[in-house]
């Protein structure tokens, strides 16, 4: 009887402790899964996530950082494993996996209202749906030090024969002109990017469309001067030492001590380039040819996406938080610029990017950045084409060949 | 160690080597020196000094900041769930196995044990893609027995192989006489074998088991929860973000002292056994 | 000690199962588990990876049409593919010598210095217990421009000699090599010892009456009296550096351009960044073939010479 009531008493207890612990705010516990692909602040963005799951009790946030978009969601999209809230790019890789239902369409979202239509076109699929919030409205620029460049009594070049004669200026006064970064993406957020920019999209305005059908043709001249102009600047020693082990963090770091004098980035590292020790401003990077207008770049930042599954209603719950209320944390903490159409809270945006982009803002002929309309089985040859071109390995013409030729092959 | 005539010529012979030796510990240490004297040293310390620790320079707070970034007490966890998992597997499985080659006098499995040494031989990425499918359709993506059962499957012909070869020096006459006994097989493995296998397990557990503890492709491949994460698989998402994320060195530093320091532990404190294991598998070879 | 003979079994008789067989059966079980295990978890999905490779399957659907040896054309005929074919060559030759040699030098070292050799026993096996994430991560931040092994040839002058050694075509392997070495040399210094002590202490001492030199002490009696060991660590070594993934991977990611890709390396870019899973099986393929033949090719000719010298 006594070992009855004992056990019964045990049971009870276990019980009463696995209810209550089932239990938060009436709901069962939803952890949440996110996978997310932000470089400069990754363990703030956690904080960020962590702010969100405080207010929503009965989510826990299970929080991966990704190096490569890409390069993570593939396999786990091939294997049905997809996390619920994950990064996306605006371009062909999202727009298939929205189209195959692995992503939800957010069109209907509470984010989606939110946010200015320029950005919806990279993140919308052939079949119309939207596959992403982005994550902010991106472009890429040269910094510089404003002080050298007094010093020496040159002005931000507006083209590119400006340019080397201001690089060739820094290198006799014994200094690194500029910050390329060939080994991994970086280099096709900024040089290939431009290139594309100022060298093909003025005869080819419906780029987007013909890398879809793969009748884009890279096989030219035009193709092959964005490798050389690259080669160019490493052959004259405007480059830094060490450039073909440089990436990301690497060439930041360098900009940040102050190493080179100018370095080729992204909007999305004003937070990180423009408070340096020495005055840092903007300009234009200027990659036409002298006598031809710009044609800047108005891209989109990595975005959101929501993955079809159980919890997709907390994965929408997120992403209205992060295009929402919780938007000035994450805007505040990258200094980028707003792609929401009321940021529901105090902007940070550095006085000079808003200049910049203002002044993009004006131009009638813009362009996306690379990994928005190229085929997303190509996005990991441009670093490798250039690092073969700068070995001397393959001439420009051969990279460009090599491209147009995986390009085309991709959409097969 | 064996008996030397002193004649000075080998007094001196000794010395010379002895100075070459040390000359060539300074070096292969000079590497672990660099981590180990960063992980204490704030992040400007480190840019300014990467050489000297100044006493007043130490610090333990980038070891505590990479410690928390790493989520250490789950990664660790976790680490160590897998390893005795498979340890488990590989040592219950491959010396039954052993046992049974080296017991048969059966010319099928001996051609089966040539085979499996064969096997030793063939790299992991012929099996690797098929593998994860597999793991999927099982469903033990993500799981603690799926990655030991695929560290049991890749490692079980060495493992098999080292039990072979010591349970074949056991005298026979040792299960003759436990059958006149009237013991099964199953009880002289039992019984009789398994206290024996106890320095051979030993040189397994060594062998195999610091791999798996620092192997990185089989969790990177197989594991899409973070929370599931091993330690090298953690730290090497933390470094790398785009290269030597050299922006937080600090963390960097710290956070690879701090998943270094369990297996140093070990091997620090049991390094005569490590040592012996390394030198019993080869003797076996 | 079998108590029965065996009854030859033809068609349709009864088989008497005798102590031996039975004795075997039980053994065969003992055997089963692991047996299963490998199976299951490594040779099935080799057999997989075979089969696959000469299909067009994609890694996600279910369809799977035979294109027979078109895989393998494609990824032998690619471009990149000749250096990475180098690459791993160049890597083996890099390696494997260089780490038997200093290995063997150092284990005969340690030998001849008594007690002490305990002391750098552990010392040199230190780096094998390292994750080679750790080391590959170490190693990087060593070699990169403006990093310790840079500052300190410009620290001493040898402005010269600091240069982009991760990367630089001409740099690359070879100092993953030394790492590779760094981590790896305790292993096998300490297999070496192990020849070592195997060999009677008497040859070594009628040698010293005889006045036989060094050299000659090495050459004539050490390297033969040891030649199993010296098998046994040169296929070890290379079948760890054909498939090395971790090292390599955190260290170059391959780069620069290809210069630093290894064939292991390639199939992991098929097989989880290019998404290309019948190129990266053919790969696989390629690369089990390459392993086994070099293992066969090194067992003969070792093999051989163990013979000749014993």
């Amino acid at each position: 009887m006594k070992k009855a009531l004992l056990v019964l008493s045990i049971l009870l207890l276990a019980g009463g402790l696995a209810f209550s612990a089932g239990q938060q705010g009436g709901q069962e516990t939803v952890l949440l899964t996110c996978a997310i692909h932000i470089p400069d602040i990754p363990e703030k963005f956690g904080e960020f996530l962590e702010i969100f799951a405080s207010e929503n009790p009965y989510i826990k946030i299970d929080y991966t950082t990704i190096e490569d978009v890409e390069t993570f969601l593939k396999p786990k999209a091939a294997t049905g494993l997809m996390p619920d809230f994950i990064s996306i790019n605006g371009g062909d890789f999202g727009a298939d996996l929205v189209d195959r239902g692995i992503l939800i369409d957010v069109s209907n979202t509470a984010a989606a209202k939110n946010t200015v239509d320029a950005v919806k076109p990279q993140f919308t699929s052939p079949q119309g749906k939207l596959f992403g919030i982005a994550g902010g409205v991106s472009s890429s620029l040269v910094y510089y030090q404003k002080a050298v460049f007094k010093d020496l009594g040159i002005s931000p070049p507006k083209n590119w024969d400006e340019f080397l004669k201001v690089n060739q200026t820094i290198k006799g006064a014994g200094k690194t002109a500029i910050i390329i970064t060939p080994v991994d993406g970086t280099i096709a957020n900024t040089a290939w990017s431009h290139g594309f920019a100022n060298n093909i999209v003025p005869s080819n305005t419906d780029y987007f469309q013909k890398f879809d059908k793969g009748t884009m043709n890279l096989d030219t001249e035009a193709h092959a001067d964005v490798f050389a102009k690259v080669k160019m600047l490493a052959d004259r020693g405007y480059t830094q030492g060490g450039l073909l082990s440089t990436a990301y963090m690497d060439g930041n770091q360098l900009y940040v001590q102050g190493k080179s004098v100018q370095h080729f980035a992204g909007t999305w590292l004003a937070g990180m380039l423009l408070p340096t020790e020495f005055e840092t401003d903007v300009y234009p990077a200027p990659w036409n040819a002298s006598g031809k207008t710009k044609v800047p770049i108005v891209a989109t930042e990595t975005g959101w996406g929501v993955a079809e599954g159980p919890h997709k209603k907390e994965g929408i719950m997120l992403l209205d938080w992060l295009n929402g209320p919780g938007f000035h944390y994450y805007q505040n903490a990258r200094g980028n610029i707003p792609h929401v159409k009321d940021p529901m809270g105090e902007v940070k945006l550095d006085a000079k990017i808003k200049t910049y982009i203002d002044d993009v803002y004006t131009y009638k002929l813009t362009a996306g950045l690379w990994f928005e309309f190229i085929p997303a089985a190509t996005m990991q040859l441009i670093p490798k084409l250039y690092q073969e071109v700068l070995l001397g390995q393959k001439t420009p013409r051969e990279a460009a060949a090599a491209f147009d030729k995986a390009a085309k092959d991709a959409v097969k | 160690m064996r008996k030397k005539k002193m004649l000075g010529y080998h007094r001196r012979r000794k010395l010379l080597i002895n100075l070459v030796m040390l000359l060539i510990m300074l070096a292969l240490l000079m590497p672990l020196w660099y981590v180990l004297n960063n992980a204490f040293k704030a992040e400007q310390e480190i840019v300014r000094r990467p050489l000297v620790l100044r006493p007043q320079d130490f610090t333990m707070d980038s070891v505590i900041r990479a410690f928390r970034a790493l989520k250490y007490p789950a990664r660790f966890l976790n680490s160590s769930i897998i390893l005795v998992v498979s340890c488990f597997f590989l040592v219950t499985l491959g010396s039954a196995a052993g046992f049974g080659i080296a017991l048969s006098n059966s010319r099928f499995l001996n051609r089966i044990y040539t085979i499996l040494v064969a096997i030793i031989t063939l790299p992991f990425q012929l099996a690797m893609v098929p593998l994860i499918f597999m793991l999927k359709a099982m469903g033990l993506i993500n799981s603690y027995l799926g990655i030991a059962l695929v560290y049991t499957g890749w490692f079980l012909p060495f493992v098999i192989f080292l039990y072979t070869g010591f349970i074949r020096t056991i005298p026979k006459e040792l299960e003759e006489s436990g059958r006149v006994d009237g013991c099964s097989l199953l009880q002289s493995y039992w019984h009789i074998y398994l206290p024996l296998l106890k320095s051979i397990t030993g040189t397994v557990l060594i062998l195999r088991g610091v791999p798996i503890w620092n192997d990185l492709l089989v969790p990177m491949i197989t594991l899409t929860r973070s929370t599931l994460a091993t330690l090298p698989l953690k730290l090497f998402s933390f470094i790398g973000q785009y290269g030597a994320s050299m922006t937080r060195w600090n963390l960097v530093f710290g956070g690879t002292f701090v998943v270094s320091l369990p297996i140093l532990i070990v091997f620090l404190a049991l390094q005569r056994l490590f040592i012996r294991g390394v030198v019993s598998g080869a003797v076996k070879g | 000690m079998s108590d029965t003979s065996t009854i030859r079994n033809y068609k349709g008789s009864r088989r008497k199962w005798s102590a031996t067989t039975r004795r075997r059966f039980s053994c065969f079980l003992f055997v089963l588990p692991a047996l299963l295990v490998i199976l299951v978890f490594f040779l099935f999905p080799m057999l997989r990876s075979l089969q696959y490779s000469l299909t067009d399957w994609d890694g996600i659907g279910k369809e799977a049409k035979w294109v027979g040896l078109e895989n393998f054309i494609w990824v032998v005929t690619e471009s990149s593919f000749r250096q990475v074919f180098i690459n791993t060559f160049y890597l083996i030759i890099l390696y494997v010598p260089v780490l038997n040699v200093i290995a063997l030098l150092l284990a005969i070292a340690v030998y001849n210095v008594g007690k002490v050799g305990n002391v750098y026993k552990s010392i040199l096996f230190f780096p094998n217990v390292l994750s080679m994430t750790v080391v590959a991560f170490i190693w990087k931040i060593i070699y990169s421009y403006n990093g310790i092994l840079n500052q300190l040839f410009r620290a001493f002058g040898l402005e010269s000699l600091a240069q982009d050694w991760l990367g630089q075509a001409g740099t690359v392997l070879p100092a993953m090599s030394v790492s590779i070495i760094w981590f790896a040399i305790g292993y096998y210094l300490l297999i070496y010892l192990a020849g070592l002590y195997n060999v009677p202490v008497e040859i070594y001492e009628s040698a010293e009456v005889e006045g036989v030199n060094p050299v000659q002490k090495l050459f004539r009696i050490t390297i033969p009296l040891i030649a199993p060991s010296i098998t046994i660590n040169i296929i070890l070594s290379t079948i760890g550096i054909i498939t090395l993934f971790d090292l390599p991977f955190v260290l170059t990611r391959g780069g620069p351009g290809y210069m630093s890709e290894t064939i292991a390396l390639r199939v992991y870019s098929y097989a989880f960044v290019t998404l290309q899973t019948s190129y990266a099986l053919a790969m696989a393929v390629i690369l089990g073939i390459f392993a086994i033949t070099i293992t066969l090719i090194q067992l003969r000719f070792l093999r051989r010479r163990e013979d000749v010298l014993l």
